[in-house]
């Protein structure tokens, strides 16, 4: 086997992390990829079969034949201070779709739960998800024009019962500035988790 | 199915309105992931996750798409290959653009492995993850931190 040319190795040897964003339907994940992602956001759509239920696990989707779950990519190329890309990956969070959500979960820096403050509860599955298996997390509250359903991020913190040192921060998916702001919460998060 | 049974009630030669309509389905338009996987495969012999990151290797490099296997390639494995010459591509980014399924995705990709057109590039997981966790180091979470203080989004 050949390795690969110097010059593609290069590229293809930066350091890659990944960050999840995990919400409910029409939470803004797509919006939120495509606001920091230098590539287009991308949707891969897996219909789960019964035919294929041997290697993509249905437990818990009994007498459901098909189903289909998205995903949205993107991704973003930091230089500085070490070359490296930045994978993003919004899922759906549910809790069906665990053997996906275990694959995106190994290695990953942490993740975004988008929480839109119109349907509180649909943020449930992804913040157990991430409980569960102890990926650090911040809850980003999606700002949307809907003046009517503003709530300060306390307010939201106390509604989703959230422990004390999870961060709460309010953002506009559709702004790169303000999810960037997210994310670099999100990092120092992981980061005191560490210490 | 409809449909065809009502063209097929028409007599020929006098095709009806209805008739010439075409028949559009979505899933009868996809083609499916048994073709496209040659033998009808659906078990990719390489362990590769959505972030891994692959490559075109020397072999194919200066070549013109699918030519190491004498255009044998399936359409979606040469367009795959395609991506990969462009300095690595991961896999979520390769099953979106070539519109298949991860595990078909995956199964592709494995066929190009075995030919050697393609690598898998590492370290596609970060270095010296957290000996606990298995998550990125405290000094790469650093790094991206002031990767992401110092990067310009607005040109975004």
């Amino acid at each position: 086997m050949t390795s690969p040319s110097p010059e593609l190795e290069h590229s293809a040897r930066r350091l890659a992390l990944k960050i999840l964003i995990a919400g409910g339907f029409g939470a803004g994940k797509t919006t939120m990829v495509g606001a920091i992602s230098e590539i287009p956001p991308l949707t891969t759509e897996e219909r789960l079969t019964a035919a294929g239920a041997h290697v993509d696990s249905l437990a818990g989707v009994d007498g459901k034949t098909t189903t289909t779950v998205t995903l949205d990519f993107g991704r973003r190329t930091l230089t500085k201070p070490l070359p490296m890309t930045l994978f993003l990956f919004g899922t759906p969070g549910q809790n069906r779709f665990d053997f996906m959500w275990d694959e995106l979960a190994h290695n990953a820096v942490g993740g975004v739960v988008l929480a839109d403050t119109r349907r509180l509860a649909d943020a449930f599955p992804a913040l157990d998800f991430f409980e569960q298996r102890d990926v650090p997390f911040v809850v980003a509250v999606n700002q949307f024009d809907n003046a009517a359903h503003r709530y300060p991020a306390e307010a939201v913190r106390q509604a989703l019962d959230l422990p004390a040192d999870v961060p709460v921060a309010d953002c506009d998916a559709r702004d790169a500035r303000s999810v960037i702001n997210v994310l670099i919460i999100l990092v120092r998060h992981a980061l005191s988790a560490r210490t | 199915m409809s449909t065809d049974a009502h063209s097929a009630a028409q007599p020929e030669g006098q095709p009806s309105a209805a008739a010439c309509v075409p028949w559009v389905d979505q899933d009868v338009q996809q083609v499916r992931p048994y073709v496209v996987v040659p033998d009808g495969r659906a078990c990719p012999r390489y362990q590769m996750r959505l972030d891994t990151v692959l490559t075109a290797t020397h072999t194919t490099a200066g070549a013109a798409p699918g030519t190491t296997q004498a255009g044998a390639l399936p359409p979606e494995a040469a367009h795959a290959l395609r991506l990969c010459r462009a300095g690595g591509c991961s896999v979520a980014e390769i099953a979106a653009t070539i519109g298949q399924p991860i595990l078909v995705t995956k199964t592709l990709l494995s066929d190009l492995i075995d030919t050697g057109a393609l690598v898998i590039a590492q370290p596609a997981a970060p270095p010296d993850p957290d000996p606990d966790t298995g998550r990125p180091s405290a000094h790469l979470l650093q790094a991206l931190l002031e990767g992401l203080e110092a990067h310009d989004f607005a040109v975004a």
